[in-house]
């Protein structure tokens, strides 16, 4: 589950650069957004996989 | 050949003196002969002879000899060595750290110190940098390059950022790449790695 979970903190940066560029960072290519869709798509799975066993607090 | 004193660490004589304390007192348990010391650090040969007599003399580093050659260690162990490590790392750390963390990692083609470490490395004066940009040329996974900066940040006691493009970008910047116009532009430090090595003499 951590290694699935792993990327999510990188992504969120990224998204937070995506919207709001700081300008010391290279810009985000279509390419980075690709190579990471299998790894959000996993962290949909998981979530969608444990989604029903988690207590709503 | 003298290198110029220089502002990440103004206690210090030169830039090769911090490199060559800061490679020897990283790694307490390696020896290194003078050509290895002055292959990692990039100045000559004569420069870290000059260097290396100077610290042996003063207890700072040890010298032995294997054959012909002289090999070099930290001098651990004494009132000095703790603090002396725990403040090349803050100085002149981030070379030799981040050389380890990314030796041997796939798909790294180059990697680069960037921003105001790289800009104190090269000599220009300013405050003591708060963070470690770095920039890797290639395809290395993101989240592998991620763990790597989180294991530098530790070591290192400030934050360390790792940005990756790919080499294609990276040799031909778009002439709308803000970002990568402004770093070609400003002072940048190569990170060495095996059969790759830096040029930051």
């Amino acid at each position: 589950m951590g290694k699935t979970l792993r990327p999510f903190d990188r992504m969120r940066r990224h998204r937070y650069d995506a919207e709001y560029p700081p300008g010391n960072t290279p810009a985000l290519t279509p390419d980075d957004v690709r190579e990471d869709i299998p790894k959000a798509a996993a962290i949909i799975d998981l979530g969608q996989r444990v989604l029903d066993q988690m207590s709503p607090f | 050949m003298r290198t110029p004193s220089q502002p990440l660490l103004p206690l210090l004589r030169s830039r090769a003196q911090g490199d060559l304390l800061a490679l020897l007192f990283l790694h307490p348990e390696r020896e290194y002969n003078l050509t290895e010391a002055a292959v990692l650090t990039g100045v000559s040969v004569k420069t870290i002879h000059t260097e290396a007599s100077r610290l042996v003399a003063a207890g700072f580093l040890c010298d032995s000899r294997r054959g012909n050659l002289r090999l070099l260690r930290a001098a651990t162990g004494t009132p000095v060595s703790r603090p002396l490590t725990d403040l090349l790392a803050v100085t002149y750390g981030p070379l030799p750290v981040l050389t380890d963390l990314l030796a041997g990692v796939e798909g790294v083609s180059a990697a680069f110190i960037y921003g105001s470490w790289a800009a104190r490395y090269r000599g220009e004066p300013g405050p003591v940098p708060h963070d470690i940009d770095v920039l890797v040329v290639g395809t290395a996974d993101r989240d592998n390059l991620d763990e790597i900066a989180a294991a530098a940040q530790e070591r290192l006691q400030r934050p360390v950022s790792i940005r990756r493009v790919n080499p294609a970008a990276w040799e031909a910047p778009k002439p709308g790449d803000p970002f990568l116009a402004s770093v070609r532009q400003r002072s940048l430090v190569e990170i060495p790695s095996p059969g790759h090595e830096g040029e930051n003499a």
